[in-house]
């Protein structure tokens, strides 16, 4: 692993002036004032033994509202996982959500002799290619499924959705039917030799099948195929796209039936680190539905309170019932998401929430927009 | 050999495998035994971690029904279990490789009977990796 001058170089942690901006912005500090994104740098700078042992850098949501207002572009969302690594490294054990089955299924996947059958959700209707270079890389959600059932989400809706959309538009694609976790959630709660596991064992599936494109839905997945694994792994020349960055499936309006007023609720990934704001609001609308918007949106989106699965708080909860709030005064009747993630984590929040505080519906935006093409699925 | 872990209760699931710790009955030495106050207090990501550690196969043994000394009635360890055995149909590793077990108190017999009977399943072909 690199050194941390590397790090802060590579993160250009040295031109923080101090300024403060990136704390004045945060979610986290919001409710929890003990949490400084600034403070966390100027500690990484100082004295890199009390940065490694502090807690704080378990509370970032690495929502990248911090990186939208830093004059000096400092990459905090990778300072922070680099922080993570080392805590690792010196010993910290994760407080995991959900009793950690998520980290345990990420790691169990990432066997090389895992033959996984995750395939048994599909609906007949979607069309797949049996051959072909393009896989549509579908994410976690068989799994999320399961883990959260008691919360009433179905994570595969918006896999399924998606992939209506592309058959709609007629962009051909397969799937791989020993996907792994992108390891996403791995690397970010700073298990580095985990993500790399998944990566290699990704990469071999994909080089097996022949494909040379990916095209999926999850923002995460997105942010890491595209990001993190072309910084990790040597010669990773695989193209990935983002669902709608293709014109084919934004050219489509499906006109939703009975749907009236809809509030998009901005994924961190797709938002701010990849400005992917207006697509997904031109599906909506070129879809038939009435758009408002949350008091904080697009670039200044609040966060759905994530995390790595692990660490999860009261702060999360807080900005998670903040963020409900905007979005029930909108007036709108559907809270729409773009992440799984997202998805669930704000789900549970509504489950856990005060009992007169009036519920919105939670839905996936492609499942949403894709509903109308399968007259049994009307709601 | 296969590494079998047994979560029991403190209390009928315990008292099978002291009874039949008591009448000297064997059963393989790669079984390893984890008591709890009652299985209810089971998650379904304690059970991913134990194969993620390695243990091949996990046996629950509980009190049966209305016998909780909890007052539980079972419902949440079925919700559980059910919810990892599915997890390890996903993984494509099998859910066999997963059993819940309710005995009557002191059944040392019957303890020996299902976890031998547990490690052989798991040892036939259609349970390999």
């Amino acid at each position: 692993m690199h050194h941390i001058k590397d790090i802060i170089k590579q993160t250009r942690a040295h031109y923080c002036l101090d300024c403060g901006k990136c704390t004045a912005v945060c979610p986290v500090n919001r409710f929890d004032q003990n949490f400084s994104p600034r403070l966390v740098v100027q500690k990484a700078l100082r004295d890199q033994d009390s940065a490694y042992s502090d807690p704080n850098i378990w509370s970032c949501v690495a929502c990248s509202m911090c990186m939208t207002r830093c004059n000096y572009n400092v990459h905090y969302v990778d300072l922070i996982r680099f922080l993570r690594m080392k805590s690792r490294d010196n010993g910290t054990e994760l407080v995991c959500s959900h009793a950690g089955i998520t980290e345990s299924v990420m790691h169990l996947m990432s066997d090389r002799d895992t033959k996984q059958d995750r395939s048994a959700w599909l609906p007949s209707g979607v069309k797949l290619e049996e051959s072909g270079d393009t896989a549509f890389f579908v994410g976690c959600a068989p799994y999320f499924d399961v883990i959260f059932q008691e919360l009433g989400v179905k994570s595969t809706e918006g896999p399924i959705g998606a992939m209506r959309l592309l058959n709609r538009a007629g962009v051909p694609f397969g799937i791989l039917p020993n996907e792994r976790c992108c390891g996403h959630d791995l690397i970010l709660a700073g298990d580095l030799d985990g993500f790399i596991k998944l990566g290699h064992a990704n990469i071999a599936e994909l080089h097996g099948r022949g494909i040379k494109k990916i095209i999926t839905s999850c923002p995460e997945c997105y942010y890491t195929l595209k990001v993190d694994y072309h910084r990790y792994f040597d010669g990773w020349n695989i193209e990935v796209q983002h669902i709608t960055e293709l014109p084919e499936v934004l050219k489509l309006a499906s006109h939703i039936k009975g749907v009236k007023k809809v509030t998009f609720h901005d994924s961190c990934k797709l938002g701010r680190n990849f400005k992917i704001y207006d697509q997904p609001r031109q599906l909506l609308r070129s879809a038939g539905a009435e758009l408002v918007e949350m008091e904080n949106s697009r670039e200044n989106a609040l966060c759905c309170g994530a995390s790595p699965w692990a660490f999860c708080g009261s702060v999360n909860k807080q900005i998670q019932d903040e963020r409900l709030r905007q979005a029930r005064a909108t007036g709108a009747e559907i809270l729409v998401t773009s992440c799984p993630k997202c998805r669930i984590h704000l789900t549970c929040a509504q489950a856990a929430g005060k009992q007169e505080d009036a519920k919105i519906s939670i839905m996936d935006i492609y499942y949403l927009v894709s509903r109308n093409q399968e007259p049994k699925e009307k709601k | 050999m296969v590494k079998i872990a047994v979560f029991t209760c403190n209390w009928d699931g315990w008292s099978c495998i002291d009874a039949a710790a008591g009448a000297g009955l064997s059963y393989p030495a790669s079984v390893s035994i984890i008591k709890l106050p009652c299985l209810s207090s089971i998650n379904a990501g304690l059970l991913a971690k134990s194969f993620e550690q390695g243990i091949d196969g996990v046996l629950l043994l509980g009190c049966r029904a209305h016998e909780c000394a909890h007052g539980q009635f079972g419902d949440n360890i079925e919700k559980e279990f059910s919810k990892a055995a599915d997890i390890l149909k996903l993984l494509g590793k099998g859910s066999q490789r997963l059993k819940l077990v309710k005995l009557e108190a002191f059944d040392g017999n019957g303890f020996v009977r299902e976890v031998t009977g547990f490690i052989e399943a798991l040892h036939s072909p259609t349970s390999q990796r």
